[in-house]
C-alpha cells in the first residue's frame, strides 16, 4: 500500500480502537507533536460521523413520511368510526318506532308515485276519514251529556312536521309520522317544534280534564309537550318513560273549563322529541 | 411505547421505527421554533437534527435518559435553534426557564453536527460504489468477510485497500 493509504489505515484503526497498546502509545505521541496528523484524524473522524448523520437524515425523512401516512390513516379510520356510529345512532335510536314495528310500507299507502287512479284513491281516503269522524259523533251523541271526548292523535286538522314524508307510512298521506304499532295507531318520530292541531265539539259546558295517552322508549332525555286550548297555553306536560315504544300510559295534562261550542281548537306543541302520542281524551268532571 | 422502549429500539439499530414513534414530539418543537422566528421548514429540519443527535448519543454507549424523552428532544432542538440564530447574528430571547442543562458529550455532538453539514456534499460526490462500501463498514458494521460476499470482491485485502482509497478520496474534499 502507498504511504498515504498506510496512514489512513493507522488513523482508521486508532478511531476504531483496533491499535495494539504499543502502537497506540506511539500514535498518541506522534499526534501530540504533529498538527498535520491531528488534522487528518479530525477529518477522518468527521467523515465517519458525517456518514452516520447522512444516513440518519435519510432515515429521519423516510420516517417522517411514514409517520404522516400513518397519522392520515388513523384520521381516516377515526372519522369513519364517527360517521358509522352516527348513522347507527340514527337508525337504532331515532327510528325506534320502526324497529318495534318492522312492517314494510304497503304499496297503496305511498302517495302519487303509483297513482293509477287518483280520483278513486282520493275518494276512498275521504270516505275512510268521514267514517272515522262519523263514528265518533255517534259515540258522543249516544252517551251525552257527560261522555268523554276522544281525539285520536292521527285525526289532526293542522300540523307542522319536520320530515316531509309520513315515516310510519300508515293511515294518512301527509308529513306527520303515523305508525301502526300492533294495532295501535300513534303519531311517532316526534321532534322539537313539531305540532298538531285538533278540532273538537263541546255539547255540555263544564270542567274537563285533558288526558293524553303517550309512550316513550327513551329514558335519558327530557320529554315535554305544551298543551293549548283555543290559543291559551294550559301547561307543559311531562311524558313518562314507558320502557318501550309499544307501551302506553294515560297522563293528566290539565283541567279546563269549556263552553258549549262546536269546532274548538286543541293544539299540542312538541317541546322535545322522543314522544309517541296515541290519543287525547277530554273527560267531563262537572259544572 | 415508553421512552425506554424507544431508546432500546435505537440501541438495537432499529432507529427507523424509533424515529417514526418520536415524530409525535414534533409539535412542541415546532411551536417553540415558530415562536422564535422560524418557519415550519426550519422546525422540521431542527427536529430531524435532534433525532439524529439522539441516535448518535445512544450509540456512543453509556447513554442515560435523565429526563423525559420529549424534554430531551426539546432541549436539543432549543440549543440547535439558538446556535443557528446566533450564527446568523439574529436575536434569540433566551428565557431562563427554557435553558436546558446539556451535558458535555451532548454539547460536543451539537457542535460537531454543524460542521457535519458539509460532509453531506462530500458523500454525494465520492460515488455510489464508495458510499456503499463505507456504509457497509461503518454504518451497518458488517464483517469484512460479509462485505467481500455482498460486493463480490476477490479478497478481503482488496476490500480493505478499496475502503482506504474511498476514505482518501473523501478526505481530499473535506476542508477544515
Amino acid at each position: 500500500m502507498r504511504k498515504e493509504l498506510e496512514e489512513i489505515k493507522r488513523i482508521d484503526d486508532y478511531l476504531n480502537g483496533e491499535l495494539s497498546i504499543m502502537d497506540l502509545v506511539a500514535f498518541q505521541e506522534e499526534l501530540n507533536s504533529s498538527s498535520r496528523l491531528q488534522k487528518e484524524v479530525e477529518k477522518q473522524e468527521l467523515l465517519l460521523s458525517g456518514l452516520q448523520s447522512f444516513i440518519l437524515k435519510k432515515s429521519a425523512k423516510k420516517a417522517f413520511i411514514q409517520y404522516k401516512i400513518f397519522t392520515f390513516l388513523k384520521y381516516i379510520v377515526f372519522s369513519s368510526i364517527v360517521v358509522v356510529s352516527g348513522v347507527l345512532f340514527w337508525i337504532v335510536i331515532l327510528e325506534d318506532p320502526d324497529v318495534s314495528n318492522p312492517k314494510p310500507k304497503s304499496l297503496d299507502s305511498i302517495p302519487s308515485l303509483i297513482d293509477v287512479n287518483p280520483v278513486l284513491e282520493k275518494n276512498n281516503e275521504a270516505e275512510r276519514d268521514s267514517l272515522k269522524y262519523k263514528d265518533k259523533t255517534i259515540e258522543a251523541d249516544r252517551i251525552e251529556p257527560v261522555s268523554n271526548i276522544t281525539i285520536e292523535a292521527e285525526d289532526y286538522v293542522d300540523y307542522n312536521d319536520l320530515s316531509p314524508d309520513n315515516l310510519g307510512g300508515e293511515y294518512r298521506n301527509d308529513a306527520v309520522d303515523i305508525y301502526d304499532l300492533k294495532g295501535r295507531i300513534v303519531v311517532g318520530h316526534t321532534f322539537p317544534n313539531e305540532w298538531m292541531e285538533y278540532s273538537f265539539d263541546i255539547n255540555t259546558s263544564g270542567r274537563y280534564e285533558v288526558l293524553m295517552t303517550v309512550g316513550s322508549g327513551q329514558d335519558s332525555v327530557k320529554r315535554e309537550i305544551a298543551l293549548s286550548v283555543n290559543s291559551i297555553l294550559l301547561g307543559i306536560a311531562e311524558v313518562p318513560y314507558t320502557t318501550a315504544w309499544l307501551k302506553y300510559t294515560e297522563i293528566s295534562a290539565a283541567t279546563i273549563k269549556l263552553d258549549k261550542a262546536p269546532r274548538q281548537k286543541l293544539r299540542l306543541d312538541f317541546k322535545t322529541g322522543w314522544i309517541n302520542l296515541d290519543k287525547i281524551t277530554l273527560r267531563y268532571i262537572g259544572q | 411505547m415508553t421512552d425506554y422502549q424507544i431508546i432500546e429500539l435505537i440501541e438495537q439499530r432499529r432507529e427507523d421505527k424509533a424515529m417514526r414513534k418520536l415524530y409525535r414530539y414534533q409539535g412542541i418543537v415546532k411551536k417553540m421554533i415558530l415562536s422564535k422566528g422560524g418557519n415550519s421548514d426550519d422546525a422540521l429540519d431542527v427536529f430531524q437534527d435532534a433525532l439524529i443527535i439522539l441516535c448518535k448519543n445512544v450509540w456512543r454507549g453509556d447513554f442515560e435518559l435523565k429526563s423525559k424523552l420529549d424534554t430531551y428532544i426539546y432541549g436539543i432542538s432549543y440549543n440547535l435553534w439558538r446556535d443557528n440564530l446566533k450564527s446568523q447574528k439574529l436575536d434569540f430571547s433566551d428565557e431562563p426557564t427554557e435553558n436546558f442543562p446539556i451535558d458535555d458529550g451532548l454539547e460536543d455532538l451539537i457542535n460537531k453536527e454543524k460542521k457535519i453539514a458539509s460532509i453531506e456534499d462530500v458523500l454525494q460526490k465520492i460515488g455510489e460504489a464508495c458510499l456503499k462500501l463505507i456504509k457497509l463498514f461503518y454504518y451497518e458494521k458488517k464483517k469484512i468477510k460479509e462485505i467481500v460476499q455482498i460486493l463480490n470482491y476477490s479478497s478481503e485485502n482488496t476490500v480493505k485497500v478499496q475502503k482506504y482509497k474511498c476514505i482518501e478520496r473523501a478526505k481530499n474534499m473535506i476542508e477544515i
